[in-house]
């Protein structure tokens, strides 16, 4: 009996006693969903940083957008019914440079709203930058696939659901269909550009064309420039100085559009325009590098729970 | 020079830890970032205080703030009284440049505190090293963020460490010496912003350590009245210089608690019915520690962190050794300094658990204490005694070849287990996994016996892991910061008369020189944080803005006619009216009817004073009076569109005239036809003499104090 109580004696005497007695307390006495929402209540500024950073309204700041993901990840724990923080976490995670874990929230976002164009672009995109272009291609053209009634009513539903009238929604979701627009070009942009690295010069060909023959079109430079490379590569040769010459004369500074269209000139014996093509190609000091675009589309308004705060 | 560095090497070592840390935020001092908040209110009303009592002017009022108010609360966010402000003085009336002369003032001044905390360590453990580990401990803590972010703190928690180590000191070896110490400590305590903060610690501490040392503390209490008793004097002294510190707050207290001054952001309840001084229950729960801290936070996304590390920040390195100390016995002092430390934290989260409601409800004080986390603040110093507890246990610790494997297998058990928990947060910095595995290797070897502790390495690698992350997270903290700059007032002032508002703003453009005419509704400093008179904030809330802003844009109206009208009774819009179109009647409540002329005037506008001329003119201005001169052909009604306030006077060649509140705020009053010289003037004289006693005897105290020290020094 004594051996027992100077084994507990022991026991009790020590610090881990006092740590157990401080945690049980701070477990009975703390009211945990309070502590949740005051934090979220702090980190809520962040959460609207970055609808404000969507709008091209402030620069970058890395810290808000950890302080955002913070925010957005204990909303999903407090209220796990609500569907459209994963978005907006990939977002954050994209913003801070951890691609594989954007991914996953894309991925999630995806599972739960499979019709917003902006979630399959967005994780192509992540995919991209982790160096996967097999994954980001797959994205790429599955985001493609959706139509842009079905996206731009989803932002409608969003606008209306969140924003509750006023000029703000508006403003919003002119931002969001324009951003949205951008992003569909933006998406075939990059297959066009991951097509060029795999050399799959049919395909450049038949999406260009494709994109030539829409009016809503605002890089139109850049699909004559591909469209004409490939079918230089086609040997579609006549088509490809047709394209080549719609894209310098839309940039005159594309200086591989020149060196292509040299080399069709001087094929077809066409000395005099070789000439004048070539010393023009001279004057252009740098080739401007074409990199595949990385802006995401942004499509979540800062959410409030109302009332919880 | 050998014999100077060895003796005072500890000393060397934290001048040499400070100036490491004052690197670390170079970005502030070069005005690369901001200062933040409080830190940057600060800023100004250092300068602002030092403009004024360089000129011999005490902010009794401020004509520059919300058409002028009582200056009170800046005056006890800073103690005005303190010595020490004689340091910054000194270099702003030499000509020094006001960056320099402020972050002199401010960090020498945390310093102090922070050496203040060493000198502790060392009267209760007897070991320098030690002592220089919780030196370190608290310099590389979220205390110093607080000079960039809110000097408030620095200013409550500098005198309160002093208070403890003259406390301590007289409770090892009663001395005149030490009981003035804690005399001039509390009277420190006392003139700062809110003392209940140090009240608090201070009322936990002595439960807890009468709880534990019951005896002790009869016997300090028996040598406490034995040591009164034998040195009457000195206790009488001491007695009498802690109720003159009592003045100050007690006459902003007193004041209000008037009904007149309100501060609306902060203020529970209707001026007149709560002192303007009692905050709302729910004012402080908005506030608290849970929100920019919380537990994921102490670990994770250090990178990122920017104000929020005000709030708590240790050295990851506490971690390792909190666990190791689980082993550890527990002791009296260790369960005091916990125990501190559990309360302080527990009262910081008043949302969170019901304990602060408790005392808001029943302990008087916490009806005026809006930013509670500042107690945790104040309880840091005993969480770094604990760990100097701990470490002090861990390295007493004689381990067997039995008990080695045994012993071994936990130092590696803890620090993996602390690695794998870091990791599950994510985001964490290179240099808190690198002082885990450090302090992992560290304690392996020294329980194989591989390392001496009275070794140069144990003081060495301890340095290295108490600094190691903190000077990571801190360079984080600067460079997050880092490109967000503000135009700062360097440039010295006076307080300088326009006779309309826009032509002073014009001149002091920018928003945070208190020398700016500001107002709650132009934006003027923090305009949801209203400060100021009840009477002009009922102007704000319920005339147009722009009419009103016409309006008092003119410092000077003068009106022929003045009507009476029922204060409980306004017609707002006929009020509006007035203003808009400045017809030449002024509005006084029943209270000051005898001001009332009815006579139709001639000119149906009233006068509108934009410069001077012989009917007036402006002789002198200052913060606490103004003096003009008067020539109207007949008697005129003056309206000085400064608020009114029941301590302001008016004279009329020298005889004190009655003021009304005139047009609902401002200062009206009758000057006869003729030249007259009319001098407005606030405060009681009193108050000033007040004001210029309790700053002589500050100072007097101060100096017999250091004098009573250099000659105990010597006699030793």
């Amino acid at each position: 009996m004594k051996k027992i109580f100077n084994l507990l004696k022991i026991i009790f005497s020590r610090n881990w006693f006092l740590y157990a007695l401080i945690a049980l307390i701070l477990l009975v006495a703390v009211d945990k969903k309070k502590v949740d929402i005051k934090i979220l209540n702090h980190l809520r500024d962040s959460a609207r940083y970055v609808n404000k950073y969507a709008l091209d309204q402030v620069p970058y700041n890395k810290a808000e957008f950890y302080d955002a993901s913070e925010y957005y990840n204990k909303l999903m724990k407090t209220m796990p019914d609500l569907k459209l923080a994963a978005g907006v976490l990939g977002y954050c995670y994209y913003q801070l440079g951890q691609y594989s874990t954007a991914a996953i929230f894309y991925e999630k976002a995806i599972n739960e709203n499979p019709q917003f164009f902006g979630f399959y672009h967005n994780l192509g995109l992540s995919y991209l930058k982790l160096g996967d272009k097999k994954k980001a291609m797959i994205y790429f053209k599955k985001s493609s696939e959706i139509s842009m009634n079905e996206s731009v009513n989803y932002l409608v539903f969003l606008s209306t659901k969140y924003f509750k009238g006023g000029n703000n929604g508006k403003l919003w979701l002119a931002a969001a269909i324009e951003n949205l627009t951008s992003g569909v070009e933006q998406n075939l942009k990059n297959i066009i550009l991951i097509y060029d690295e795999e050399k799959k010069y049919q395909d450049i060909l038949y999406l260009c064309e494709g994109q030539l023959n829409s009016s809503n079109v605002k890089d139109r430079e850049f699909f004559y420039f591909y469209a004409g490379k490939a079918a230089y590569y086609l040997q579609g040769y006549k088509q490809a100085i047709q394209f080549l010459n719609a894209a310098i004369s839309l940039n005159g500074n594309n200086k591989e559009a020149y060196d292509y269209a040299v080399k069709l000139l001087e094929a077809a014996g066409q000395n005099d325009l070789v000439r004048i093509y070539q010393d023009k190609a001279m004057q252009i000091k740098e080739a401007v590098e074409i990199k595949k675009e990385d802006k995401l589309i942004y499509y979540m308004p800062y959410y409030e729970v109302a009332g919880t705060f | 020079m050998k014999e100077f560095i060895k003796k005072n090497s500890f000393l060397l070592l934290m001048v040499a830890s400070f100036i490491f840390w004052f690197i670390c935020f170079d970005v502030f001092w070069r005005f690369r970032a901001r200062l933040f908040d409080d830190g940057f209110s600060y800023y100004n009303i250092v300068k602002y205080y030092l403009e004024n009592i360089s000129r011999g002017q005490i902010q009794m009022w401020n004509p520059f703030m919300n058409w002028g108010m009582p200056d009170g609360l800046n005056l006890r966010f800073l103690g005005e009284y303190n010595p020490y402000l004689l340091l910054p003085l000194i270099l702003f009336k030499a000509g020094f440049s006001y960056i320099f002369v402020y972050f002199s003032y401010a960090i020498s001044y945390f310093f102090l505190g922070v050496y203040g905390f060493y000198l502790i360590c060392y009267r209760l453990t007897k070991d320098k090293k030690l002592s220089f580990f919780a030196f370190l401990l608290l310099l590389f803590s979220s205390s110093g963020i607080n000079l960039f972010f809110n000097y408030c703190e620095i200013l409550i928690w500098v005198p309160a460490i002093w208070f403890f180590y003259f406390l301590v000191r007289f409770y090892q070896k009663n001395s005149a010496r030490d009981f003035l110490g804690i005399t001039f400590c509390a009277m420190l305590i006392l003139i700062t912003y809110m003392p209940f903060y140090f009240l608090t610690v201070f009322i936990v501490f002595l439960l807890g350590f009468v709880i534990l040392y019951f005896k002790e503390s009869c016997n300090f209490i028996r040598r406490i009245l034995g040591f009164v008793n034998e040195n009457k004097g000195i206790a009488i002294l001491c007695l009498a210089s802690v109720l003159i510190a009592a003045i100050p707050g007690f006459l902003w207290f007193w004041e209000a608690g008037k009904g007149e001054y309100v501060y609306n952001y902060r203020q529970a309840g209707e001026a007149g019915i709560n002192n303007a001084a009692v905050v709302s229950k729910g004012m402080v729960t908005v506030g608290g520690l849970i929100g920019p801290l919380y537990f994921k936070s102490l670990f994770s996304g250090l990178s990122f962190v920017r104000n929020q590390l005000s709030y708590f920040f240790l050295s990851i390195f506490i971690y390792p050794i909190i666990l190791l100390a689980a082993f550890n016995r527990v002791t009296k002092k260790a369960f005091l300094y916990l125990f501190v430390t559990l309360i302080m934290f527990l009262i910081s989260l008043p949302g969170e658990i019901p304990l602060h409601g408790f005392l808001y409800d029943h302990v008087g004080y916490f009806k005026y204490i809006r930013n509670i986390y500042y107690l945790l603040h104040l309880a840091i110093p005993f969480l770094i005694l604990f760990i100097v507890e701990q470490i002090k246990a861990l390295l007493s610790v004689r381990v067997d070849k039995i008990a080695r494997k045994l012993v071994l297998s936990l130092v590696i058990a803890v620090h993996l287990g602390f690695i794998y928990f870091l990791h599950s947060f994510g985001n964490i910095i290179t240099t808190s996994y690198l002082t885990v595995i450090l302090s992992a290797i560290f304690f392996l070897l020294y329980f194989s016996g591989m390392i001496k502790r009275k070794g140069l390495a144990v003081f060495v690698i301890f340095t290295l892991l108490i600094v190691m992350q903190p000077i990571e997270v801190f360079k984080s903290y600067s460079r997050n910061f880092s490109g967000d700059k503000i135009t700062y007032v360097t440039i010295k002032k006076k307080p300088k008369f326009y006779y309309l508002r826009s032509e002073m703003n014009s001149e002091f453009k920018y928003r945070y020189d208190f020398y700016i005419d500001a107002t709650g509704l132009d934006g003027g400093r923090m305009a949801y944080k209203y400060e100021g008179l009840k009477a002009s904030r009922m102007l704000l809330m319920n005339v147009d803005a722009e009419r009103l802003f016409n309006y008092v844009e003119n410092k000077f109206v003068v009106y022929d006619k003045v009507l009476e009208i029922d204060e409980n009774n306004i017609n707002w819009s006929a009020i509006e009216n007035n203003f808009a179109k400045l017809n030449n009647e002024a509005f006084v409540f029943n209270k000051d009817n005898d001001a009332v002329r009815t006579s139709i005037p001639i000119n149906p506008q009233a006068q509108v004073i934009s410069a001077s001329s012989q009917q007036f003119e402006v002789l002198k201005f200052d913060l606490n009076y103004i003096e003009f001169k008067t020539n109207f052909a007949k008697d005129k009604f003056i309206v000085y569109n400064d608020n009114f306030h029941s301590q302001w006077k008016g004279f009329v060649d020298g005889k004190m005239i009655k003021m009304a509140q005139a047009n609902i705020a401002f200062k009206g009053l009758w000057v006869p036809a003729g030249t007259h010289i009319v001098r407005f003037e606030y405060g009681r004289y009193w108050e000033y003499f007040i004001h210029w006693f309790v700053l002589v005897y500050f100072l007097l105290f101060f100096f017999v104090f250091v004098r009573i020290g250099i000659k105990h020094e010597k006699n030793i």
